[in-house]
């Protein structure tokens, strides 16, 4: 199994789940890499992601899995890279033995917000309100948010994702309000994914590498 | 400067299919080399649809291979868009470099249908542009139409500077080169306009003198014209989510109600091996998982057969499916089915009897729909029928026929297959006569009369097991018929139901019947006036548009019409249209 760490950036931020599923097929057929198909009247490739992206938000720590045939791992970044569009490009790809199933560990991801630290503070049962399929929902996200904080001039937080997940473009929208920020939601950017192994932490690039023999494809 | 692309990002998770509206399409040109002059290409409908025309796509590929030249694309926003961007004061933009319109050389639109010329005052209106030619000094760009609407431009030519008639490849391009040259020498727009009169194909409405006429561009060697090897790769779904193989222009089945089928003539085909060698560059370039074959009867194509041969192998290795639309009863051939992965099966016979089909030319035989059967035998369990409505000479017989076809397959189905799920579905269009065409002088039916047709059939076939019946809006038919053969004094109706709350009337969420109606009214005209029936004798709008083939030809199509003489396929001898003055047949 291949593991492709790529990033969601400039247009492709625009672009559905669906829709990327869409792309990384036509991606493959155009590297001229062999996925493997499922079987059945209408064979689709085997591919897997890690947990959806809110529409509009950036990122540089996307991962997908895939079970290509014939090719190295730094044949098939570079090949990868030739095929994608801008905003779709690849920056790491991991060798394993089998499917990490990233969908399911994952349990939470760090942002950066688009807006200063200051006179932000999040209480413990921190609530957000946020319209979903036309009604209004109130929810308790505290503790859904993992932390926030400030590093070298730019704001990070911390919060669930995957099966128990909160999105951050809602929660982003919360803070802009109550503590009165300017908010243009395609300028969050998703930097790391974690995964929890005995009540520990880890990245998921860390994780990835530790468990395995893996080559770090920096472009 | 504004930076035009971060206000149209903070606006994009407003609205529905964002990805609509942001370019960065995969197979997107250069848009950073130097050029002369630049030019986008306007569609007066969604991306979804836009996207999906291969005309647009063939003259996106060209200009942008042209050294010196630059085209970006501009799709109808949905309403929604246009909502937040006129809130947001953000003008149309193109997508491939967030310009806005007005500040492009040359803006051109592409006019595919009668029930989008709301659309295109409704982008000139999001752009900031004047919607009548006269009314656009030398700040604005040059704004300019081609298309199938071309055929007869006169309802909308005086928005325009200027109208490509016929296939824009050529002309396109030399419009460009007298932009670029004017840009240098400080021509104004009048200059341009006067040298591009000169240009085949292109039709100057405001410098159109009587008794001129224009001759439609024609492609002559088509074998080796242009075709987009790297076409853009859609951000969404679209509608028609695929490569895309043009085999041939024009047709030769003469059905004498079809317009694209005269007005692109004359017949060029192209051979199976180049048709092949562009199929295997745009999989590749794309990875498109289906590839279709686009013409106007592809069954007919000569060289189909050889096509497939050769495309097997590919198509098998790299597990893409072959789609074969619009596929004619008659050419039917289990082989061309068997390779096609689809379910259902596509077939227009357009009139439910013999005798309508004869008075149409639509060359389909009784014989021909038994051989459907040969479809359910490789394992189709559905068929999708396309018929007309409302044909010259039709009668209640005429649409009893329709039932009996639907009959005749089920039965034909359960004796082949021995179970009785057959999925049937039928869709009626209501016939509208059109420009160059054997019927361009008929009459349309009426709205009641639509409507009786419709019930009379719906009734008829209600009785049949498996059948579904769809049918076309009798009120926007009766819309695009009073179009279809308008004249200029349209324009001023377009602009009226524009200005009271009309665009995308394709859309029939969107058709406002009653402001059509009233801006009729206003301007002292009415629909009917447009749809009767016109003698013979008579000067028609679009009489100045020299499409190759003959008036008396028409006439004598017509002719033979009522007398219910078919008249054979230019496959077997050539039957002197006149189409081949403009360029030779390549089939006979
Ligand atoms: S010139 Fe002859 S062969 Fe060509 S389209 Fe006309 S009738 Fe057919």
């Amino acid at each position: 199994m291949l593991v492709l760490k790529y990033e969601k950036t400039g247009a492709t931020r625009f672009i559905s789940h669906i829709d990327i599923l869409h792309h990384f097929s036509r991606i493959m057929r155009r590297a001229n890499i062999s996925v493997e198909f499922s079987n059945g009247f209408n064979p689709h490739m085997l591919i897997y992601f890690s947990p959806p992206l809110a529409l509009g938000v950036g990122s540089v720590a996307e991962y997908v899995t895939t079970e290509a045939k014939n090719i190295t791992a730094e044949e098939f970044i570079s090949r990868f890279n030739v095929a994608a569009p801008d905003g779709l490009q690849a920056s790491a790809v991991f060798e394993l033995e089998k499917d990490p199933k990233l969908q399911g560990i994952v349990v939470c991801a760090d942002y950066i917000l688009p807006f200063s630290l200051d006179g932000i503070e999040l209480g413990e049962h921190y609530t957000i309100t946020y319209s979903k399929k036309g009604e209004e929902v109130t929810e308790d996200v505290g503790d859904k948010i993992f932390g926030i904080w400030e590093k070298n001039g730019q704001t990070f937080i911390r919060v669930a994702s995957g099966n128990n997940n909160l999105r951050v473009d809602r929660v982003a929208n919360q803070i802009a309000k109550d503590f009165n920020k300017e908010l243009v939601i395609p300028k969050i950017l998703k930097v790391a994914q974690y995964v929890k192994i005995e009540n520990e932490l880890i990245e998921v690039d860390e994780y990835l590498r530790g468990k395995n023999k893996n080559w770090d494809g920096k472009r | 400067m504004t930076n035009f692309r971060d206000r149209l990002n903070a606006l994009l998770l407003d609205v529905e299919k964002p990805a609509r509206y942001t370019g960065g399409e995969f197979n997107t040109p250069n848009m950073n080399k130097p050029v002369k002059a630049n030019f986008c290409f306007c569609f007066p409908d969604i991306y979804e649809i836009g996207m999906s025309n291969l005309g647009l796509q063939i003259l996106y590929d060209i200009v942008n291979k042209h050294p010196d030249y630059r085209a970006e694309r501009c799709y109808a926003p949905w309403v929604d868009m246009a909502d937040v961007m006129r809130k947001a004061d953000l003008p149309l933009l193109s997508l491939e470099t967030a310009t806005p319109l007005r500040d492009f050389d040359v803006i051109g639109f592409s006019v595919q249908f009668e029930l989008l010329y709301t659309n295109v005052l409704y982008m000139l209106d999001l752009a900031g542009i004047p919607f009548w030619s006269k009314d656009r000094d030398e700040s604005f760009p040059l704004v300019i139409a081609g298309g199938p609407c071309a055929v007869n431009p006169e309802p909308f030519a005086d928005f325009f500077d200027a109208i490509v008639i016929g296939e824009g490849e050529e002309a396109d391009l030399a419009i460009l080169e007298l932009v670029a040259e004017g840009k240098e020498k400080h021509w104004t727009k009048q200059e341009v306009l006067a040298r591009a009169k000169a240009i085949d194909g292109v039709y100057v409405p405001s410098m159109f003198e009587k008794g001129e006429s224009v001759k439609k561009a024609v492609i002559l060697d088509f074998e080796n014209a242009s075709y987009p090897e790297h076409p853009l790769v859609p951000n969404i779904n679209i509608i028609h989510d695929r490569a895309t193989l043009e085999l041939y222009r024009g047709c030769a089945s003469g059905c004498r109600f079809c317009q694209a089928g005269f007005y692109y003539r004359p017949i060029r085909e192209r051979s199976a091996k180049r048709v092949c060698e562009l199929g295997r560059a745009i999989l590749d370039s794309t990875g498109f998982d289906e590839i279709s074959l686009c013409s106007l009867s592809t069954g007919d194509y000569t060289g189909l057969s050889d096509l497939i041969d050769e495309m097997t192998p590919y198509i098998n290795e790299h597990i893409v499916n072959l789609s074969l639309p619009s596929l004619r009863l008659n050419s039917f051939d289990s082989k061309f089915a068997q390779s096609s992965r689809r379910s259902s099966l596509t077939f227009a016979p357009e009139a439910g009897t013999q005798r309508l089909r004869n008075v149409i030319n639509k060359n389909i035989s009784d014989k021909d729909i038994e051989n459907i059967g040969e479809a359910f035998r490789v394992g189709y369990d559905s068929v999708k029928l396309y018929f007309m409505i409302g044909l010259p000479t039709e009668t209640d017989e005429d649409l009893a026929g329709i039932a009996e076809i639907c009959k005749t397959l089920r039965e034909l189905y359960i004796s082949i297959r021995h179970k009785k799920f057959i999925n049937i579905s039928v869709s009626c269009a209501v016939f509208i006569p059109k420009p160059s065409t054997p019927f361009q002088w008929e009459p349309q039916i009426d709205i009641p009369e639509m409507l009786r047709k419709q019930s009379y059939l719906r009734g008829l076939l209600r009785n049949i097991k498996g059948v579904n019946f769809s049918w076309h809006g009798a009120e926007s038919s009766r819309l695009e018929g009073a179009f279809a053969r308008g004249d200029r004094k349209l324009a001023k109706v377009i602009e009226r139901a524009y200005k009271s709350g009309c665009r995308f009337d394709s859309w029939s969420e969107h058709f406002k019947w009653d402001l059509w109606q009233k801006s009729f009214e206003q301007e002292g005209l009415t629909m009917d006036e447009y749809v009767n029936g016109v003698p013979v004798e008579q000067d028609l709008p679009w009489d100045f548009i020299n499409t190759g083939v003959d008036k008396s030809y028409f006439v004598k199509e017509r002719e033979n019409a009522y007398k219910g003489i078919t008249t054979k396929s230019c496959r077997e001898s050539c039957n002197g249209c006149g189409a081949n003055k403009l360029g030779r047949c390549t089939i006979c």
